[in-house]
Parts: C-alpha cells; structure tokens; sequence
C-alpha cells in the first residue's frame, strides 16, 4: 500500500519535471525530431558520421604520409588544374546548400519545394561525381593510376572514397525521391530526409578539406 | 582485440556477482578501467609488427600504450576476485566459465606483456608463443564469455534451463583441452616453431608436442558438442524456466519469461545499481514501474535486417573466394553488394508506422502475470 | 500527450531568419573557398611564405567546416548534446590521428 502511494508520487514528480522541462525549452521539436524513432535514427546517424570521421582522417593521414612518393611519377604539382577543382567544389558546397534549403521546406511542410531543391541538389552531385570521374580519367592518361606509387594510392583511396561517398549519396537521394513521390510531409518521413541531408553535410564537409589538403597543398608543398 | 574482450568484460561483470550474492566490487573503477581499455585500444596497433622497421619512435609509443592498457585490465581481474571474496559462491556452469576464464586470460594478459616490448618481441614474433597467447585472451576471454553468458541468459532467452551437469562436463573437457593445446605452444614457440606455416620439418622434438596440442583440440570438439546434445536436450526435455531462476540482480530477471515484446509495460523505476536486488533487500517482490500505462508504440517485425546482414555475407563471401578459388567469384560478391543496396531500397519504400499496443490489452496480459 | 499536435511549423518570421542565415553561411562559404583559391595563386607569386600560406588556408578550412557542422547541420540548436559528443570525439581522434602519422612519418 505504501509502495504504490510512493510510486505514485514519484511518478507525478517525473511527469511533472518532463513537463517543466519541455515547457522550459518554450519551442516545439523541428518536425524531424518529432517522434521517438525520429531522434533515435538521428542518432544513429551521428555516431555513423563520427565513425566516418575517424576513417576520412586515417585516410588524410596515410595521405599527407606518403604523398611525395611519386616513384618518379607524375608529382601533385604537375597533375592538379585548379579550375577543375574549384568548380568541382562550387558544385558540392552548392549542393550543400540546396540540401539545407530542402530541410527549411520541409520544416514548413511544403513537399513540392523541398523535392524541387533536393533534385537540385541530386544534379548538382551529380555534375561534381561527373568532374571527378573526367579528372580521374585524365590522371590515369598521365600514368598516375592507383597502383602506379604510393601516392597514387593513398590519393585514390582518400578522393576515391569521397566520391564513393558521393556515389551513394545519390543512389540514397534517389531511393528518397522515388519512395517520396507521392507523400507529403510527414513526422515518418523528415527524419529519412534530414538524415540524408546529414550526411551530404558531412561529405561536403570532408570535401573542404581535401581540397584544402590534396589540391591546394599540393600545388605549394 | 581490446574491443573484442570489452563485451566479453561485461558478461563476466554480470555472472560473478550473482554467483557471488555481492555486488560488483569496485564499480565505478570497472567502468573507468573500461573507458580506459576502450581508449587505449585504439593506440595499439602497431605492436603487431614492432618488426617490419617502423623505428624506434613509433615501437617506443606504441610499447608504452600497450603495456599500459595491462593496468586497467589488471584492475578488472582484481575487482572480479575481490568480487568472489567472501562472497556466497555457487559453482553453476556459468561461474565454472567465469572462474575458468580468469585464470586462462590471466595466463594470456601475462604473456602479451613480455611480448610488448619491442626488443623482446624481436624473439616472440611469428612463433607459436604467439599463437598461444592470443589463443590464450582470445579464446579465454571471449569464447568463455560467450558460453557463460549462454548458461546464464538461456532461460530468459529461450524459457528453458540448459542442464547444469552436462554444462559441467562441456567446460571440464573443453578447459583441459584448452590448456593442453594452447600452453604446450608457448613452448614451442620458445623452441623456434614458427607460425603461418602448415608444417615443420621432422627431427627438431616439435612432433611429441604437436601431438599433445592435437589431443587438446580434439577433447575441446568433445566438450563442443556436449554442449549441442546439452541444447538439443533442454530443448525437448528441458525444465521450462522460471522467471528468476538464479536469484539474480539486475532488471531483466524482473521481467516475466517469455519475456513480452515491449520489455517493461511501464518503465521500472530504478533506485541504484542492481535495481532488482535492491528491491528483494527491501522486500518487494518485483521492482515497481515509474509511470502510469500508457499504449506502446512497436515497429513491425520484419526479415530484411536479416536478409541484409545475409546479402552482406554473399557478397563478403564472394570477395573472398575470388582470391582463394575463381576470379569469377567476383561477379557474386558484387551481386551480394547490388542485393544489399536493394534491400535497403525496399527498407526505405516500404512504410513501417508500426503497431500501438493498447494500454487496456497490456493492463489485462499484466495482471495475468507475475505482477500481482 | 496524444491531445497536443505532434508538430506544428515554425512561423513566417523564424523561417525568413533561417533562411538569411543559411544564405549567409552559403555565401561566406563560397567566399573562403575563393580566398582559399586565391592565396595559393597569388600569395606564393607575391612571396608569402608556403608555411604560412598552408596554415591559413587549413584554419579556412577550419572555419568552413565549422560552418557547415554547426549552421547547417545545426549542431548550434538545441538538444544536439549527443550529437555534439559524437561530433567532439570524431574531431579528436581524426586530429590525434593525422598529427600522430604525420609525426611518425616525419620522425622516422
């Protein structure tokens, strides 16, 4: 008897701290984090972003390492053109952008605007996986392949890994235009849609960084 | 490595103290010991190959954090016998384990210090000293953690209670084996057996040991398919379980067995570290829930997790054999990567809302069990 | 729980602000990439020294993935704690990580 008045008051209390707690934060949940499963998979989605970092940075390690190992190959000086590069990384910030702007649209519930600026952002990926693959073609004429050293090697694990990211990112983008299109809104979907723009976040991300350390370095050191 | 042994850590932090009738001693040192092993298993790495002439830098760095991760460890052994001492054992099948799995990783962790040291490691690597050693934490670590856990968690798991005498017989042949294969190793290490080769020349005494080590492996087979006949048994003849059949500490005794899919009806109201026992200690019998019912949001059950993890396997599978067997095995590893791919494609267009379960439904199965 | 609606969509005003916000880091964004750019063609020609040209375009990049973690993919909002965890770590073991191999490789 004594238990259950107990137990029922300290289950008033934790009711009620919940409520002052959420009261206290005074602003509604964005629509992704809206449900349970929602947070939950956002999460998941962090920690899975925080593996990657640690594999992108062994990869720059093993990079920033060996990147002078030419074998009397073509060095970073004689393959890079900063050009492409510089378009490649207007197309993908770009792309970033077009992504946070779908998510401001679907925190408005407006699915027709949102899926416009996500197929924006789809062809922008597109355009800069398109570059990149002229840009690897073209090393590879110059005798710069990834078996040729252990520059070679270390540079198409790291920006090949990318653009496998890439990759993906719009084979996920797609699967998410499909299956969306003909839904609207809603607190089921937002969470799928603010995940992907997560990690398209992240992969940008870690492309500010190889142009910073692979090509922009690499034109000087 | 360390990553592999941390769960198997905390299976044993389980079994022991409920075997023991004492809480874990010393547990906010176990949890920083494990944040600690957690954190300098990352730095590790390169006492793998202290010999391929990383120099004398990198040998030195990577030395001093492997020989440093010994101290945490070293302090989880301890806690876990000071967790025995004095304490009220009962030798079940799962403390056999627990028991047996100090004295084997205790003989492993000490022979992964010697090989710490990069000039000594310059004898000890690719021998047969390190096959004993890393047999010795591997297999003492996690695979008798994984038997253990299997004795102490199968009645909540599969509602029936493996039979404890043929548990007995599975460890005593599977422990002797287990020491007769691997330490005699050690040995022939030390006597130049080398390692990655499938064979060695006759005349250098390395036969009579081999043929020790053999007896061991089979005695282990023995013990190994006790314990299959022990889970073909308890299947059909087993004792169907009860909900709390070792006394224990934690919560998940405090559920009924099957355990129902939503776990806790209500959220246990928790007052400390074994929240459970803490509740027997005050006399209760269950630990009391901290909220009203409300309906329970559950996803659908659904096979493709499984078909994942399946397709995953084909296309590993595939990657594998290609080198070992077929270049054409290729073709089905990058099958298994597009079945994988697809999978997920249907996971993300097949809506799953899930299903409520309805607070009157869960009131009305609660009230028919042990909650009353 | 079930009375109250599950979400209800920011207002005009907060929205427009988002927006600015995002517009703003978009363009400044694009503007470090271009100094970036800039400072490797122009910087050596005019004599700065590669060191300090490298150290400044890596604290850009800096900046601008700081940008992009804390604006765009709103770790600065509430309620980011475990994600914020998540992102710390992952920044500290990349860190230890380049430096540590690159010290290595250096010193060897």
């Amino acid at each position: 008897m004594g238990l259950t008045t107990e137990t029922g008051r300290i289950g008033a209390a934790v009711r009620a701290a919940g409520r002052i707690e959420s009261a206290a934060h005074d602003k509604a949940p964005s629509i992704e984090l809206a449900t349970q499963e929602g947070r939950n998979k956002l999460i998941g989605v962090w920690l899975f972003i925080a593996a990657e970092s640690v594999l992108f940075a062994s990869f720059f390690a093993v990079y920033l390492a060996l990147r002078h190992s030419t074998m009397s190959g073509p060095t970073t000086k004689e393959l890079f053109e900063l050009p492409l590069v510089f378009a490649a990384t207007a197309l993908l910030l770009t792309s970033s952008f077009t992504s946070v702007m779908a998510v401001l649209n679907m925190r408005q519930l407006k699915a027709g605007p949102m899926k416009m600026w996500l197929a924006l952002t789809g062809l922008l990926g597109l355009a800069f996986l398109l570059l990149e693959i002229y840009e690897f073609n073209h090393y590879v004429h110059m005798k710069h392949t990834f078996v040729s050293s252990a520059f070679g090697t270390s540079f198409y694990s790291l920006v090949g890994f990318h653009g496998a990211h890439v990759t993906f990112g719009l084979l996920w983008l797609f699967a998410l235009l499909v299956r969306n299109a003909r839904r609207g809104v809603t607190p089921y979907i937002a969470p799928k849609v603010y995940a992907f723009s997560l990690y398209w976040h992240f992969v940008d991300l870690v492309w500010v960084f190889i142009f910073t350390v692979v090509y922009l370095m690499g034109k000087v050191a | 490595m360390y990553i592999v042994v941390l769960p198997a850590f905390g299976i044993f932090s389980e079994v022991i103290p409920v075997f023991s009738r004492k809480r874990l001693f010393g547990y906010p040192a176990m949890v920083v010991a494990t944040a600690l092993i957690a954190f300098f298993g990352f730095m590790v790495w390169v006492h793998h190959m202290f010999t391929v002439g990383l120099g004398p830098l990198a040998n030195g760095i990577f030395a001093v954090a492997t020989t440093i991760i010994a101290v945490p460890t070293g302090i989880k052994i301890f806690n876990w016998i000071f967790t025995m001492w004095g304490g009220k054992l009962r030798m079940t099948s799962a403390m056999h384990w627990s028991v047996g799995f100090i004295i084997t990783f205790v003989m492993g962790g000490v022979t992964g210090v010697m090989m710490a040291l990069p000039p000594a490691d310059y004898q000890y690597h690719d021998t047969y000293f390190i096959v004993a050693h890393f047999h010795y934490v591997l297999i003492g670590g996690t695979v008798f953690s994984v038997f253990a856990g299997a004795y102490y968690w199968w009645p909540k798991m599969f509602g029936r209670l493996l039979n404890e005498t043929l548990g007995k017989i599975h460890f005593w042949f599977f422990f002797i084996g287990f020491h007769m294969t691997f330490l005699i190793q050690h040995f022939l290490g030390l006597w130049g057996m080398q390692r990655r080769v499938f064979t060695y020349l006759p005349g250098q005494g390395f036969e009579l040991p081999n043929l020790v080590s053999t007896i061991g492996a089979y005695l282990m087979a023995v013990g190994v398919i006790v314990f299959a006949i022990n889970i073909v048994y308890t299947f059909v003849k087993g004792k169907p379980a009860p909900d709390d059949p070792w006394d224990g500490r934690t919560l998940e005794w405090a559920t009924p067995t099957p355990v129902p899919e939503y776990n806790f009806a209500r959220l246990p109201l928790v007052r400390g570290l074994d929240a459970f026992w803490l509740e027997k200690q005050a006399g209760n019998k269950t630990v009391p829930p901290a909220e009203p019912y409300t309906d329970i949001h559950l996803p659908n059950p659904s096979i493709l997790p499984f078909m994942m993890s399946l397709t995953l396997f084909i296309a590993g599978l595939g990657f594998i054999f290609k080198e070992q067997y077929h270049p054409n095995f290729l073709y089905v590893g990058i099958l298994g990567i597009v079945l994988t791919l697809g999978v997920m494609f249907l996971r993300s267009v097949i809506d799953d809302e899930g299903f409520h379960l309805h607070k009157d439904d869960i009131e009305r199965e609660e009230a028919k069990g042990v909650n009353v | 729980m079930s009375t109250q609606p599950l979400y209800t969509p920011p207002g005009e005003r907060e929205t427009r602000r988002d927006r600015l916000h995002h517009t703003i880091a978009f363009a400044v964004s694009i503007f470090l990439t271009i100094l970036s750019f800039g400072a490797i063609v122009y910087a050596i020609e005019q004599g700065a020294s590669v060191g300090f040209v490298v150290a400044f375009i890596v604290g850009l990049a800096v900046v601008q993935s700081a940008f992009q973690a804390y604006i765009w993919m709103h770790l600065k909002d509430e309620g980011h704690t475990m994600p914020q965890l998540f992102f710390y770590i992952g920044v500290f073991v990349t860190a230890v990580t380049v430096v540590g191999v690159v010290l290595m490789s250096w010193w060897h």
